[in-house]
Order: C-alpha cells, then structure tokens, then sequence
C-alpha cells in the first residue's frame, strides 16, 4: 500500500510532466531523501508514522509550487542548452564561412583571369563562390553539431533559423538599394543552415519533438 | 524481465544510441527500476503478469522522452572561443543594423571609424564581459582562441581583397580598404586584450573577499 509520502512524491510526478523521464526521477529520488528524514525526525519526537510523513510533507510544501518551480528550472536549463548550442553551430560557421568563402572567390577572380574576361563577367562566378562557400560551411557545421551536441541539433538550429529570418527581414526594410536587394540579403546564408539540418541529424529528432509537442498541446 | 519489457528496452537502447555508453546504462537502470515497480504496483492491484508488464511499458513510454539532452562535447575554453566568436560577430552585424549613424550618417562619417571607434569596442567589450560570465575559469584561454581564430580569418579578407579584387579595384582603393581592416582588426584586438586585463584584474579583486 502506498504510504503518504509515496502519494506524495505521485502527485508530484504528474506535475513534472514536461520533463525528460530521467531527470523526473532523478527529481524524486533527490526529494524523497530528505522528505523521509523529515518524518524519522517528526518520528523520533513522539508523533505516529502517520502525523510525521503528514508533518514532514507540510513542511515541504505544497505539490503545485514545488513542480512549478523544477519545471521553470528545467525549462531554463534547456534553454540555456538550446542557446549555447546555437551559438556554437554559429561560431563553427562564423570560423569557415570567411576563409571558404575567400579561397573561392581567390579562386574563381584566378579561373577568370586565367580566361582572359574582364571583371564585369567574372561576378555570376563571385556569387556563386559566395554561395558555394555557404554551402560548404553549413555542411561542415552541420557534421561538427552532430559531433559536438549529438541527438540535440534541432532546437538550436530552429533557433539559429529563427534568428536568421528576423536578421533578414530588419536587413530588408533598412536596406536603402533597390528593392531587388532584398533576394540576396534574404538568401544569403540560409542554404548552409538548411544543409545543416539534413547532416547534423536535425531531421532525425523531428518525431520525437512532434511527438512532445502533441503531448504538450493534448 | 518478459520479453515485453527486453524489447522496450532494447528498443530504448536504440533511441539512446546517441548517448555516451556509461549514460545509456545509467538511464536503463533507471527505466529498469521504474518498470519492475510498476509492474509490482500492478500486479498488486491484481493484474496478471502479461497485462501488467503492458501497462508498465505503455506508462513509461507514455512518460518519457526519448532524447534527453546530452553535454556539449567540448572543452569548457573551446566552447568559450567558439561562442565569443559567435556572438561578436552576430552582436557588431546587430549594432551596425540599428545604430543611426551607420545608417543615416554614413555619406558623410567614415564607416571604418564609427566601427573601430564604436561597434568593435562596444562589441570586443560585451562578449569578453559574458565570456566571463559564460566560463569564468576557461574564458581567458577560451578568449584568446577567439582572437586567434578571428585574425586567421581576417588574414583571408586580406588575402582576397589584395589579390582576388586586384583587376576591379585600383591599387590606391585596396590600400585604403586593407588599412581600413588593420585599424579595425588592431581595434579589436586592443579593446579585446585590454578588457581581458581588467576582468582578470576585477575578478583578482574579488576572489580574496569572496573567499
């Protein structure tokens, strides 16, 4: 039969339901030490076993509060993790775009010199060495955040979208060229980070968020 | 153990495959223990063995996610270098967006100086400052790295603007361009070093009353 402090510590188990089962456990086993002690102690001063878990689980406070509380802290924790992880996939990219990008431009202004054109024939050949340089750093950014941060790349790299999107669109409406302008500023580095979620396993966590979040809505 | 349960579990074992092999078996202990109290709870409350296992599998598998979030495989100073760089650059390109100046002053303000005077500085100076905050122990190394790494790709805008830009560009422009990078890459490194100094000294300061 359960005792109060098992009943307890269920209650609690239904409120922490956003996190991760592992760390739900970790959770109860971490609460259910000390809450124990608290009825020995209550014990140990003359009071049943039924007054003390009763005592014990007063003074620990109230199901709702205590969830609510790891519940924010989880989500901070996982925040924090989805950032730091974004911010690395854009360090690594933010490492290879310069150097790709100028070994293919170096190499492309060679190529059409080698040819003999002239510089105004030679910049269908600069974008698409800028283009090709960010398909290349997504790809090897992608392969790195597999490495790095494996089985959690599809939060940050939404993320890393997300932040790509808005830096495009504020680009967009300050930029003062022609209105032609907004295609290259709203495409320019947006296929790396798509190649990124096809080779850093990004797309192989997609169930499993769907899932969650079917969860979360039900 | 059914072989209800071995199947869930291998099929665990497999949604974990990403996890390091110590951690996938800390995990499945865990989900080990939690299914035999379960399936107890239910045999208590007068199951029989097959329909208590099935309820024990589906609770778990109901309740768990399957792809916990797993540390970030690198050195506390890497993860420093790489996330200062990260944010320097995404910071500099989020100040020159909105900063006024850049925008509306900018036929008549030299690009060049409101960035090595304003957004380099401001820039070098806020992501020391979290570096810090981020890890304080690997944030010197780990800003360093970021140094290091950042004028290895500023030696590439050189190397492409005075070779890949000879033929658009007149020799006089390229000089001006590549002195413009050296006063900001200089700029950077200045403020960088000298903000580093200052926190190192700061947190000198403060380790002794805080010990």
């Amino acid at each position: 039969m359960l005792n109060q402090v098992d009943a307890y510590l269920d209650a609690l188990n239904q409120g922490l339901k956003s996190l991760p089962i592992h760390e739900r456990l970790e959770q109860l086993d971490e609460i259910r030490a000390p809450l124990e002690g608290l009825a020995e102690l209550a014990q140990k001063r003359g009071h049943s076993r039924l007054d003390a878990e009763a005592q014990a689980i007063v003074q620990f406070g109230e199901v709702r509060v205590i969830a609510q509380q790891l519940n924010r802290a989880a989500t901070r924790r996982r925040w924090g993790h989805t950032v730091g992880v974004a911010a690395i996939y854009m360090g690594i990219a933010s490492c290879f775009a310069m150097p790709l990008q100028s070994l293919f431009t170096l190499g492309s202004t060679l190529y059409r010199d080698a040819l003999g054109k002239s510089p105004s024939e030679g910049t269908t050949v600069l974008v698409f060495a800028a283009v090709l340089g960010n398909i290349l750093t997504g790809l090897v950014a992608g392969a790195l955040l597999r490495r790095l941060a494996p089985g959690n790349t599809l939060r940050p790299l939404l993320l890393v979208s997300a932040a790509h999107v808005m830096f495009s669109v504020f680009s967009v409406l300050r930029q003062t060229g022609p209105a032609s302008m907004a295609v290259p500023i709203f495409a320019n580095g947006i296929w790396g980070i798509v190649l990124s979620f096809f080779n850093s396993g990004a797309l192989e966590e997609v169930p499993d968020a769907l899932l969650r979040l079917r969860r979360r809505v039900v | 153990m059914s072989t209800l349960t071995q199947r869930f579990l291998t099929e665990l074992d497999g949604e974990w495959s990403h996890l390091p092999n110590a951690e996938r078996q800390s995990l499945r202990a865990q989900i080990v223990a939690r299914l035999e109290a379960l399936i107890a709870v239910e045999q208590l409350l007068g199951a029989s063995e097959e329909e208590a296992q099935r309820r024990a599998v589906r609770a778990v598998g109901e309740e768990g996610v399957l792809r916990p979030p797993t540390r970030i495989r690198l050195v506390p100073h890497w993860q420093v270098a790489l996330v200062w760089t990260a944010v320097g650059g995404l910071l500099s390109e989020v100040i020159a967006l909105f900063h006024p100046l850049i925008n509306s002053l900018n036929a008549f303000v030299p690009l060049i100086y409101v960035y090595s005077g304003l957004v380099i500085p401001l820039t070098a100076i806020l992501t020391t400052w979290l570096a810090f905050r981020w890890h304080p122990r690997g944030a010197v190394r780990g800003v360093l790295y970021g140094l290091g790494i950042g004028l290895i790709r500023s030696s590439f805008q050189y190397v492409t603007v005075y070779y890949a830009f000879r033929a658009p560009m007149p020799a006089s422009d390229r000089h001006e361009v590549l002195r413009d990078f050296l006063i900001r890459d200089v700029a950077h490194l200045v403020v960088t070093l000298g903000t580093l100094w200052a926190l190192q000294k700061l947190r000198a300061k403060k380790l002794p009353k805080a010990l």
